[in-house]
């Protein structure tokens, strides 16, 4: 099959991708239903693995907050992913069987799609961040050595944001012509969002506070994700005033705000779990030296590449375009040169895994049970690295 | 091997080596495989290569962005680049790389020898490969 790839944006609306999509969009329609299918059954392993496999003596209100994290992820999972599904099999209807559900002149509507798309699309975004949140409140209580300050807290605001956030998809529309009452809705809704998400920021610095802190590795990244995901939220607070949207949507300072929380949030939640969690599962240490270059490199390219960008969207320059008026360029020349320092420095990160992973050491030694001094957990008392199978018998909680 | 063991004693299961033999060598292993570990593992390492590929796509885009006009490719490629960055981002390094660390973790923070349906595991993660 010749043509081009998917060019519709990563959001496909209808009817776009459903007129004018180049034939590589049914097969994207089939990858995106097979994606849902290994996303639901995953999600499902997962519940049943919670709900029915821990050890005993493992109440609720002593599960390690990671898993929380996942299990409440998973549910979301459980509950969006179908929405995804419904939704590109009405623009397959729509592009080949003569259906409407987008189109006005047949009885449709193109605002149809967006609602269920984001429907689908605000879970989903807490789906990118929850387990990684799950991740920082392991990090953190390792690296000051002190539990995580509110435990319930934790747990409930992951449930309370995971709930709030199936009734705040139109802050993604506001410029589409709702009623006012509903827009208003939104706008509350939304701003509500950053109440839980505030009580775990507040949390996770309550745990630093009086802690024995040390900084390797992971506990940078938490460190820099708890301060730039900060950010981020902020500029996400700016877009929840639906009057303000008006003005930011679709603009750059949408671009800033989401890749703040999703390459330094979501990546950087995944990167600190990669260092954590990594001497587990290899036996062998990272080289911290390398992995401090790592961050540092990472923090200043990612800021260099996206801060601009707010000012860029406040300036006016629109999102999704390949050439800008002349007044834009050198922010988007910083953009640029922020951005080749980050990519570079994540060819510091593979080196790292590999060498980890695939590298043969002089003289084989091989970490203890407990990698890091103030790791608590399960995982913490099996050998670096852990048998093939681990806890055939269960452990006494 | 086993460096300090004694603490882990109460873990009875850790570290039994007469549970018969490690696991196979080769392609067969990871095809076929229903081990927690080696899907987290499986997981993990597609999420790593996606991050490059999503990664080269965005560099397309910021070298485009450089200067006004045209620059390396034309608007219909540089949409495609910004579609395919977005999905790839999205739905090939974070989603599955948090799928890799909870099929890894998950079992090992709550005492579990794996997940409850090994081999559904196994057909999540090929099913998803598909999908690239």
């Amino acid at each position: 099959m010749s043509g081009p790839a998917p060019d519709f944006g990563w959001t496909f609306y209808a009817p776009l991708s459903t007129l004018y999509g180049p034939k590589s969009t049914d097969f994207f329609i089939f990858s995106i239903h097979m994606m849902g299918v290994s996303s639901i059954l995953a999600a499902l392993n997962i519940v049943v693995t919670i709900f029915n496999m821990r050890a005993p003596g493992m109440t609720w209100m002593k599960l390690p907050i990671f898993v929380w994290g996942w299990l409440v992820t998973a549910f979301l999972l459980l509950g969006v992913m179908p929405v995804l599904a419904g939704c590109v099999t009405m623009m397959l209807m729509d592009r080949h069987f003569h259906t409407s559900f987008f189109n006005a002149a047949g009885g449709g509507d193109p605002v149809l799609f967006q609602h269920v798309f984001w429907f689908f699309g605000h879970p989903e975004v807490y789906i990118l961040i929850l387990p990684g949140f799950g991740v920082i409140s392991e990090v953190i209580p390792t690296f000051s050595r002190k539990s995580l300050f509110g435990y319930h807290a934790m747990v409930y605001a992951t449930v309370m944001i995971a709930v709030v956030g199936f009734v705040v998809w139109m802050h993604h529309m506001f410029t589409t012509g709702a009623p006012f009452v509903a827009q208003l809705f939104f706008m509350y809704a939304t701003m509500l969002v950053a109440v839980p998400t505030g009580i775990k920021v507040f949390n996770w610095l309550a745990t630093l506070f009086k802690g024995s802190i040390t900084f390797e590795t992971p506990m940078l990244f938490a460190i820099g994700f708890l301060i730039m995901f900060t950010l981020g939220g902020f500029s996400g607070v700016m877009l929840a005033l639906a009057p303000s949207d008006y003005q930011y949507r679709d603009s750059y300072f949408v671009v800033a705000h989401f890749h703040y929380v999703l390459v330094s949030g979501s990546l950087f939640t995944i990167i600190a779990a990669i260092y954590y969690w990594l001497p587990k599962w290899t036996g062998k240490m990272y080289s911290e030296r390398l992995g401090q270059l790592h961050f540092w490199l990472s923090v200043i390219g990612m800021n260099v590449t996206f801060l601009p960008m707010h000012f860029l969207g406040l300036a006016g320059m629109p999102r999704r375009i390949p050439d800008y008026p002349l007044q834009f360029t050198d922010f988007n020349q910083i953009c640029t040169i922020g951005a080749f320092i980050f990519g570079l420095a994540q060819l510091i990160f593979l080196y790292i895994i590999l060498k980890s992973c695939f590298g043969k050491e002089k003289t084989p030694h091989h970490l203890d049970n407990r990698v890091w001094e103030g790791a608590h957990g399960l995982e913490w008392t099996l050998p670096s690295p852990p048998p093939y199978h681990t806890f055939e018998t269960p452990p006494a909680v | 091997m086993n460096g300090t063991m004694t603490e882990s004693i109460h873990t009875a299961g850790a570290h039994d080596d007469h549970a018969h033999h490690g696991p196979e060598k080769g392609l067969k292993r990871w095809l076929f495989t229903t081990n927690h570990k080696d899907i987290g593992t499986l997981y993990l390492f597609f999420s790593l290569l996606m991050l490059f590929v999503g990664g080269f796509m965005a560099l397309i885009i910021r070298v485009e962005l450089f200067e006004p006009g045209k620059v390396l490719v034309n608007p219909e490629y540089f949409n495609q680049m910004t579609t395919m960055h977005g999905l790839i981002m999205v739905f090939g390094v974070i989603m599955p790389a948090m799928a890799g660390l909870a099929n890894w973790m998950i079992p090992m923070m709550i005492g579990a020898p794996d997940m409850a349906l090994p081999r559904l595991n196994n057909w999540s993660f090929l099913a998803f490969t598909f999908c690239f």
